[in-house]
């Protein structure tokens, strides 16, 4: 909202002075924001927060960009998920076959199909938890592949360590400062899809995430239909210029930050994401994560040359209570799928233009610890999807689970994370130089898209 | 450049503040850099009136986590919500403007998510019983008051660590995080025997006491008493809640624990690579003073570290929440709803007590740098009077040019918020458009205050 000097006129007796579409959008935040939890277990509690503001919300007299299938047809745009926490892979895609499954995670083992409460068979070995089963459909239509011993094979099991060096590309490399991300390297490697898009990338987050760490014309972008100046709508474009001349001579990351915040304010303003439609009838679970997916579908569908979105979602560090039957994972997993699944649905056609790639930190120990969670393990699960993946598919290297040949208790990492992304950077990207973005490793193709 | 030592003030109060005030810039003035520091070094001493005076609404604050939660009429994330705001409070109005920065330092050292179940109120008894008792204190004070905290417990899941069934969440953070650095010469094993030291580390439930509700408990029936070994120490079978008490004065003294809070230390207030033998110096305080931390702050903070470290050569840029607090403090702006105020900066993405990971906010520029638009639009409407938390209005931004001509505004300004750190080209380049304006009217003074705190040299300090 661009207030004018009548709108706030008669504020000086009104307490909750302001934008009243404003004080309303960061009470929505707020609210948002305290459900949301990263490790430290998302024993989330919504508090009922005090007072409504009852604001209406005024219309923006900008024009809309009307939404419509678009993207180029030779390069994909990316979805990066972060799983943050260590996500469970063994309560997704469920190796129900295997025999030293079910004794070890005792009463966190999801039943085998057929039971009651059963995960149902992806091919005859694994099996889909039923709190993700909202990705069936994609996974039955090929458009979803799981990728299970997947991971870094780099050994540490400390959350930030892991972290740092798959969003950095550099597992193994003892690299004790990571100052670019593999998906801001490849964003730097390749000229734009658009040579006039202000913004390339963008993660809906508030702190940038490392993946992006030295790309081009990316923001992060919490909520991207509040990105707009305020103050007097009079004065915004003199006030714009000043802001422009200010940061000319900064250092990165400022300059380019700044460049790019400038940049993108018109272009963001004019695609009405508070009124976006999904299309299909795909319903978006109503949190935070959902509803930035469904931001992300407005932004892409609007065409204007963003691509790569990175979203993450934490709360995986399930050491007690993990729930993966009807508890607090369940409900995680149920939320990452119906979103993964509305998006798709949602995108429609534009799916054959974007791939979708969800990893975690890494995977959880085999054997269930005492306090009904698990502990930091190795190995996890990938998730893909796109209009042409090769879903339908659970892509493994899988020895098995006894816990001699396990890595330290937990699942091996078999299939390099690396090697799922550069194929996708390579064939769905269009980045020729892919290989590069990952120094000191052999690519293997594991065939995950065509 | 070769700074006039005269001109490093607001240098050395933007790394040792939330913020320069003209009042604080004469004190330090008067009392030259060390004194400055040493008096701000005895926190106790300092009168703090006024912001007591603030927090005096807040009936909760201190009181034991069973008061909070048997609370009349407010729910426990109503309170957690309250402490928050009283977070704000205290960085933005109290005098004791160092010791804020340090507390700031271990929160995110430390830290503990505050919006959870019992970590609702659980943060904001840690905050005052851990965070704030012993910021200044000894580091190996307050690793065991935080490992005996109910909110890490409860934070970390040691509440559900027993004997036979031991996990690892916080056996691996206290090393990984508090202490030795991830780094550090620890192994996977060493993460699994000290969790079993740590078996039986609790804290009173609701259900099993309302009056000793949230007070630490060991539980020794669930404490694993076999031998156990951790670091190259040999824990004899037998112990109780000293096993872990051991391993907690081990790490304490570790010489990657000194490496790694003392660089850590350094970079909070020195700035984001600071000289090696500054650290080396600082160090070397930590062993002679067995871990004093207001000892090392005292030298990271001596006239000679500052030199080395030139502060004006490698400056760093404010997180969000200082980066607002540090606008109040200058304008003076009052916070009669923080918790409103609190909302307001959501949008910033930095809130005490909401970083989820137990690594603390993040303090790179990196990680922050791209989300400037949040900055820009509350920098219009604190600028305009527009904010809703608070009353101030344009002509209280007016009454801060405290009568300067308009062809000055700009440095005014400038001086007012940075206390003269901001570069000439920033403060003509605003002059310019303020010069635009024939006859400026109350908008134009907005403006140029939302000009100067959305400009790179407001951003870094």
């Amino acid at each position: 909202m661009q207030p004018t000097p009548e709108s706030n006129s008669d504020s000086v007796t009104d307490t909750h002075r302001g934008c009243p579409d404003f004080v309303q959008a960061e009470r929505r935040r707020w609210i948002e924001a305290v459900g949301r939890s990263f490790l430290g277990g998302g024993k989330n509690r919504m508090p009922r927060a005090g007072g409504a503001a009852g604001a209406a919300a005024l219309s923006l007299a900008v024009p809309r960009v009307t939404y419509a299938a678009s993207g180029s047809p030779t390069r994909d745009v990316l979805v990066f998920v972060m799983l943050r926490g260590g996500m469970d892979g063994l309560s997704l895609c469920v190796p129900h076959a295997d025999p030293d499954y079910a004794w070890q995670r005792g009463n966190l083992a999801l039943p085998a199909p057929g039971q009651t409460g059963g995960v149902t068979d992806l091919d005859g070995f694994f099996g889909l938890a039923p709190a993700a089963s909202a990705l069936l459909p994609a996974y039955q239509s090929g458009d979803l592949a799981f990728i299970q011993t997947a991971g870094s094979t780099d050994p540490t099991r400390s959350h930030f360590d892991a972290m740092k060096f798959i969003e950095g590309g550099v597992p193994n490399q003892q690299a004790a400062v990571v100052t670019s991300g593999w998906l801001g390297r490849h964003l730097a490697s390749m000229a734009p899809v658009d040579p006039l898009a202000p913004l390339r990338g963008a993660a809906v987050d508030y702190v940038f995430p490392l993946t992006m760490a030295s790309a081009p014309a990316t923001l992060s972008v919490p909520d991207l239909s509040n990105f707009d100046f305020a103050g007097y709508q009079s004065s915004t474009t003199a006030r714009r210029a000043v802001l422009e001349d200010l940061y000319a001579r900064e250092a990165q990351p400022l300059k380019g930050a700044a460049q790019a915040t400038l940049d993108t304010v018109d272009v963001l303003g004019s695609i009405d994401f508070e009124n976006y439609a999904p299309s299909g009838g795909a319903v978006y679970p109503d949190t935070e994560f959902g509803n930035r997916f469904k931001s992300a579908a407005a932004l892409i569908k609007a065409g204007i040359g963003v691509e790569a979105i990175e979203i993450d979602r934490g709360g995986w560090d399930h050491h007690d209570n993990m729930g993966p039957i009807d508890g607090e994972l369940a409900g995680m997993l149920e939320e990452l799928s119906q979103t993964l699944a509305a998006f798709r649905t949602d995108l429609g056609s534009v799916m054959n233009n974007v791939t979708v790639v969800a990893q975690s930190e890494f995977g959880r120990r085999v054997d269930a610890n005492g306090s009904a969670g698990t502990d930091h393990g190795r190995g996890g699960c990938m998730l893909v999807m796109g209009g042409n993946v090769n879903g339908g598919q659970v892509i493994h290297d899988w020895i098995g689970l006894d816990p001699a040949i396990l890595d330290d208790l937990a699942l091996p990492v078999r299939i390099d994370y690396r090697d799922i992304l550069t194929e996708i950077l390579i064939e769905r990207l269009g980045n020729p130089n892919a290989l590069a973005l990952f120094p000191n490793h052999t690519f293997t193709s594991q065939n995950i898209v065509n | 450049m070769d700074m006039d030592p005269s001109r490093w003030t607001p240098w050395i109060l933007g790394r040792a503040s939330f913020g320069v005030t003209p009042q604080m810039i004469r004190d330090m003035e008067n009392m030259g850099v060390e004194g400055w520091v040493d008096w701000q070094l005895e926190p106790q001493l300092i009168d703090d009136t006024e912001l007591e005076s603030k927090l005096a609404s807040f009936e909760w604050l201190g009181q034991t986590a069973a008061e909070m939660r048997m609370h009349p009429t407010k729910p426990d994330w109503e309170i957690a919500h309250e402490g928050r705001g009283v977070r704000l409070l205290r960085a933005t109005f109290s005098n004791r403007q160092l010791f804020e920065r340090i507390v700031e330092f271990w929160t995110d050292h430390f830290n503990v998510y505050g919006s959870d179940d019992d970590l609702w109120t659980l943060k904001l008894v840690d905050d005052v019983e851990v965070i704030r008792s012993l910021a200044l204190g000894k580091f190996r004070d307050l690793l065991h008051a935080s490992a005996k905290s109910p909110a890490m417990i409860a934070y970390l899941d040691n509440d559900t660590n027993i004997v036979g069934a031991a996990q690892e969440n916080y056996a691996r953070e206290v090393m990984e995080l508090h202490t030795l650095g991830v780094t550090g010469p620890y192994t996977e094993n060493d993460v699994r025997e000290l969790a079993r030291c740590f078996t039986g580390w609790n804290f009173w439930k609701i259900w099993e006491s309302t009056t000793q509700y949230g007070l630490f408990r060991f539980k020794s029936w669930e404490h694993d008493t076999g031998p156990k070994q951790v670091l190259g120490l040999n824990i004899p079978a037998g112990g109780g809640m000293s096993d872990a008490e051991t391993v907690l004065d081990h790490l304490a003294s570790h010489p990657s624990t000194i490496d790694f809070v003392t660089t850590k230390l350094a970079k909070w207030l020195l700035g984001y690579a600071p000289p090696a033998a500054v650290i080396a110096a600082a160090k070397a305080r930590w062993v002679a003073t067995d871990g004093d931390i207001k000892e090392i702050v005292r030298l990271l903070l001596s006239r000679s570290s500052i030199q080395q470290a030139e502060p004006w050569r490698n400056p760093k840029f404010k997180r969000p929440f200082h980066w607002a607090v540090s606008f109040f403090r200058a304008t003076g702006i009052d916070l009669p709803r923080s918790g409103d105020t609190i909302w307001t900066l959501f949008g910033t993405g930095q809130v005490p007590y909401q970083w989820p990971a137990p690594n603390g906010y993040p303090d790179v520029i990196g990680a922050w740098a791209s989300l400037l638009m949040p900055r820009w639009q509350r920098a219009a409407n604190f600028g305009q009077g527009w904010e809703w938390s608070t009353d101030h209005t344009n002509a209280d931004m007016r009454a801060l040019l405290n009568g300067t001509p308009k062809d000055r505004w700009a440095q005014r300004i400038a001086d007012l918020l940075t206390g003269g750190t901001m570069p000439a080209r920033e403060v003509r380049r605003i002059q310019a458009y303020i010069d635009t304006f024939n006859n400026p009217t109350d908008q134009i003074v907005g403006e140029a205050f939302e000009l100067v705190a959305s400009s790179p040299g407001f951003g870094r300090y």
